[in-house]
């Protein structure tokens, strides 16, 4: 690997995490993407959807107002008819003029009667015909001759006797469309004798196509076809929009079936998309008129319908397109301010690295434990501290560039590089003490540790040496006062014992033979002789008891069994037995609770008992003595601060009560002190031992003992033992 | 049956005691005795043995009846005498009373250990004193039946 690629790799793995967060821009940008642009299409098929459904039912309903209003005004003409037909004055006039042609009088009135009808029926003329076909009269103004249309129609009227509309017919004389009424005329005296007909023509440029060209809504391709079957053909009955002279002119085979017209003469009812007479794609309302030959169509483009969707289409495309803008520019600032934070903490992380760096040089220069960094896999120094250059006395360039058993202060650990492999097996490694020599000559005592570790996937190796030379002096010097501090112990045990046993015999001999003085010459001695040889064996009996005393306390230490569980309750009987006599004497009544187990010494434990309850029976005042035993579980603020056995979980506090004489405050601490004692001799004779001995069998069962007393009212003595694992 | 004993053969006992004060005071002691004692005093282990086996100036000397042993002796203590007593094979059968200051527990548990056929501290009082040493001599000098001697 060049030191370009190493390089390069480098810092592809320094970005990771901004690539990272790169892609997740990427992805969360897509997604949005793609949800504006399915809003945007949905939002948009569900507008065209709503759009077309809504046009549709707009066509169709235009196509059902005029439907309804053709019907309305066809049922309006035929009552137009209906007004002279069957109306008696009106026939009796027809009759008359068509008898009677000479009358003018007549010829007026019912020339008025016809204009009366065309001015309000919107005829444009009005023909009274005899059965022949002969016009009589016409309205208004001279004479004009009706279709031949008309006039073969009259034949079938008057005999069927019934109004009858004349659908659109071309008239012959000018060429122009026309429709008609026609009203047969029956003397309905003479046995409906059929007497001529009313035709009542009616022109559809003055309101029929007016109205079908009419459109509630302003639009620029919408239009009503009015048509009818005529054979195979589909026949246009008005005038249209986009063509001109159409009606009846204008035809189409019924076969086309894209063609709504053709679709309605063939019965067709409701909304179909289809091709119009121009070719242009449409949306048409089909509809049939009751009553009549008629259908209606009524149409739109399809492109009209479909502009605004257009429109729509563009209004959403244009808002999709800003908001995919808005969401990249959005992600763009993001991921601009994500790669300024990366930055940003890379160069803190750079910073902290660098002062990381600082403090672990200066930790390394500057410690005072010789430190060596090497290459595990070559076994190469790679790095030395001071300290143990200084500690062993080789410079710097000694170590750089060596393998570790080239140095060979570590004599055998490290002599050879088998060695080295083998301690490289191990990735901790510490001895206690390894003695080095320093480049002088001169053997230290170190402590050694070596540590493996990986530093960018390479092994290394860290030693680390504490010279320990002047503890080890110090551990020789503190096992040398230990010994010294044990056979001092010994003698002064062994001082003890002989002294006390030396210092018995002379006293022994000052008190036998004093009284041996006394017995046998009783009869020489006078009353002050044998005085002085009573306080001199007094005293030598005295200090007997203090030699013993003395002893046993010196004792209690170095003499004492070893510790194991005791029961309290018999331990105090046994103290009870020893103490019978006392008891006795001085008629004292003891009393103790339930006492437990405990991990003690059971001789001292009796020892202790005894000497207790014997103080509490020889400091008695007026009433009997009374000595009450108790016991509690310890609580935390009586255990002892330190000793030798803290191991048990449970202490107990013993109390031994009494209603002695009690023992004032100032002397709680003093009556622990060996030899100290509060009253003379004559009164409570003693040698001031017992507490001490006391102290001494508490605190060597790791315990602490205490006193509460009140002058004249007793004295509680507490003191802790621990219980029974 | 003591009055005749007066008259009869003493009882020759053997005190090992380095502190003339107290081998006086049981010579005392011993000396108002019902019974005709013959006390032999030496002052130290040494001394003792030699009087035992018969050697050198002891040569001409009875074979004791009881031993009073003090422990503390010089040149060779009483437990080396007590030892030494009970590994032979002459001497082993003799009586000895081990009569001491000490109160010390090792020492009775030691002389006990030593075959010592009774272990008395010597008390501070003359006439505790004197009790005991009688009582010594009513035990066994009166109530037990020795071996024979020379056996």
């Amino acid at each position: 690997m060049s030191e370009e690629d190493r390089v390069r790799a480098a810092k592809n793995q320094a970005e990771p995490g901004e690539r990272l967060v790169g892609l997740a821009l990427l992805l969360i940008f897509g997604l949005l993407a793609a949800g504006i642009v399915t809003a945007g299409y949905l939002a948009y098929r569900n507008y065209a959807e709503h759009y077309r459904v809504e046009a549709r039912r707009q066509l169709s309903s235009i196509a059902e107002l005029k439907v309804n209003e053709l019907t309305q005004w066809r049922k309006e003409r035929l009552a137009d008819g209906g007004i002279l037909f069957k109306n008696a004055a009106f026939i009796a006039l027809a009759r008359h003029v068509l008898e009677k042609p000479a009358d003018a009088e007549a010829q007026r009135q019912i020339s008025d009667w016809m204009g009366k009808l065309s001015q309000f029926g919107q005829y444009d003329r009005v023909w009274l015909l005899d059965p022949q076909g002969v016009t009589r009269l016409s309205v208004p103004g001279g004479q004009r001759p009706s279709a031949a249309a008309t006039l073969r129609l009259v034949s079938d009227v008057l005999r069927s006797g019934q109004i009858t509309f004349q659908d659109f017919y071309r008239n012959e004389h000018d060429q122009r469309v026309y429709l008609a009424v026609l009203v047969p005329i029956c003397d309905d005296s003479a046995a409906n004798r059929p007497l001529g007909v009313l035709v009542l023509r009616i022109d559809p440029s003055t309101y029929l196509y007016p109205f079908l060209k009419r459109w509630p809504i302003p639009s620029p391709t919408a239009e009503t076809l009015l048509v009818r079957r005529e054979g195979n053909e589909v026949v246009f009955l008005n005038e249209l929009r986009f063509q001109t002279n159409t009606a009846l002119n204008l035809r189409a085979p019924l076969d086309r079936i894209t063609r709504p017209a053709a679709q309605a003469v063939l019965g067709r009812k409701g909304v179909m998309n289809g091709i119009d007479y121009r070719g242009v794609p449409v949306v048409a309302a089909l509809r049939s008129i009751p009553g009549s030959p008629w259908s209606l169509v009524a149409r739109v483009d399809e492109t009209e319908i479909n502009g605004p969707l257009h429109e729509r289409l563009w209004l959403v495309s244009a808002m999709v397109t800003v908001l995919l803008f808005g969401a990249g520019a959005g992600t763009g600032i993001v991921w601009r301010h994500q790669r300024v934070r990366f930055y940003r903490e890379r160069a803190r992380a750079t910073e902290a690295l660098a002062a990381s760096e600082l403090r672990y040089r200066r930790f390394f220069e500057a410690t005072q434990d010789g430190v060596l960094i090497l290459d595990a896999t070559t076994g190469m120094i790679l790095d030395v501290n001071p300290f143990m250059i200084e500690l062993l006395g080789y410079s710097h360039e000694v170590f750089l560039g060596k393998k570790v058993w080239e140095l060979g202060f570590f004599k055998d650990l490290i002599a050879n590089e088998h060695n080295f492999a083998e301690l490289l097996k191990k990735n901790y490694l510490r001895y206690e003490d390894l003695a080095l020599e320093t480049h002088d000559g001169q053997r230290i005592e170190v402590e050694f540790t070596s540590h493996v570790y990986l530093v960018k996937n390479h092994k290394v190796i860290q030693y680390n040496i504490r010279d320990i030379s002047a503890r080890k002096q110090a551990e020789q010097a503190l096992e040398k006062t230990a010994a010294d501090l044990e056979r001092s112990n010994q003698e002064l045990e062994q001082f003890a014992y002989v002294a006390s046993h030396d210092l018995q015999e002379p006293l022994r001999m000052v008190a036998s033979y004093t009284q041996l003085l006394a017995k046998r010459y009783k009869d020489q001695l006078d009353q002050d002789a044998r005085e002085f040889i009573g306080y001199a064996v007094d005293g030598a009996v005295r200090m007997q008891r203090l030699i013993n005393d003395l002893l046993t306390y010196s004792r209690v230490q170095t003499q004492g069994k070893s510790f194991g569980p005791v029961d309290a309750h018999s331990a105090l009987g046994e103290a009870l037995v020893n103490l019978a006599s006392a008891i006795e004497e001085s008629g004292g009544i003891i009393t103790n609770d339930d006492l437990p187990m405990v991990t003690a010494d059971r001789t001292q434990l009796v020892q202790l008992f005894q000497n207790l309850i014997g103080n509490a029976l020889k400091f008695h005042g007026e009433p009997r003595p009374h000595v009450h035993v108790s016991v509690a579980r310890e609580t935390a603020d009586a255990a002892p601060a330190s000793g030798p056995r803290r191991s048990p979980s449970t202490f107990w506090t013993f109390s031994v009560r009494d209603n002695g004489i009690g023992i004032e405050p100032p002397y709680f601490e003093r009556i622990f002190v060996v030899f100290q004692r509060l009253h003379g001799q004559a009164k409570y004779p003693g040698t001031g031992i017992g507490l001490a001995l006391c102290k001494r069998i508490v605190e060597r069962h790791g315990g602490r003992i205490w006193v509460e007393s009140k002058i004249g009212q007793g004295t509680t003595f507490h003191f802790t033992l621990p219980g029974v694992v | 049956m003591n009055d005749t004993l007066k008259y009869g053969n003493p009882i020759e006992i053997l005190l090992v005691e380095d502190n003339p004060g107290d081998a006086r005071l049981a010579q005392e002691a011993l000396k108002d005795s019902k019974i005709l004692n013959n006390v032999n005093v030496v002052d130290d282990g040494v001394e003792a043995m030699a009087f035992l086996h018969r050697q050198g100036p002891y040569a001409k000397s009875p074979r004791p009846d009881l031993v009073l042993l003090d422990l503390n002796l010089p040149k060779k203590d009483g437990r080396e005498v007590l030892a030494e007593m009970k590994a032979a094979d002459e001497l082993k059968r003799i009586p000895v009373v081990v009569l001491t200051t000490s109160k010390a527990e090792e020492d009775i548990a030691k002389s006990y250990d030593l075959h010592a056929n009774c272990y008395i501290t010597k008390p501070i009082d003359l006439e505790q004193f004197m009790k005991v040493v009688k009582s010594i001599e009513d035990f066994w000098l009166t109530v037990v039946r020795l071996p024979p001697r020379g056996a």
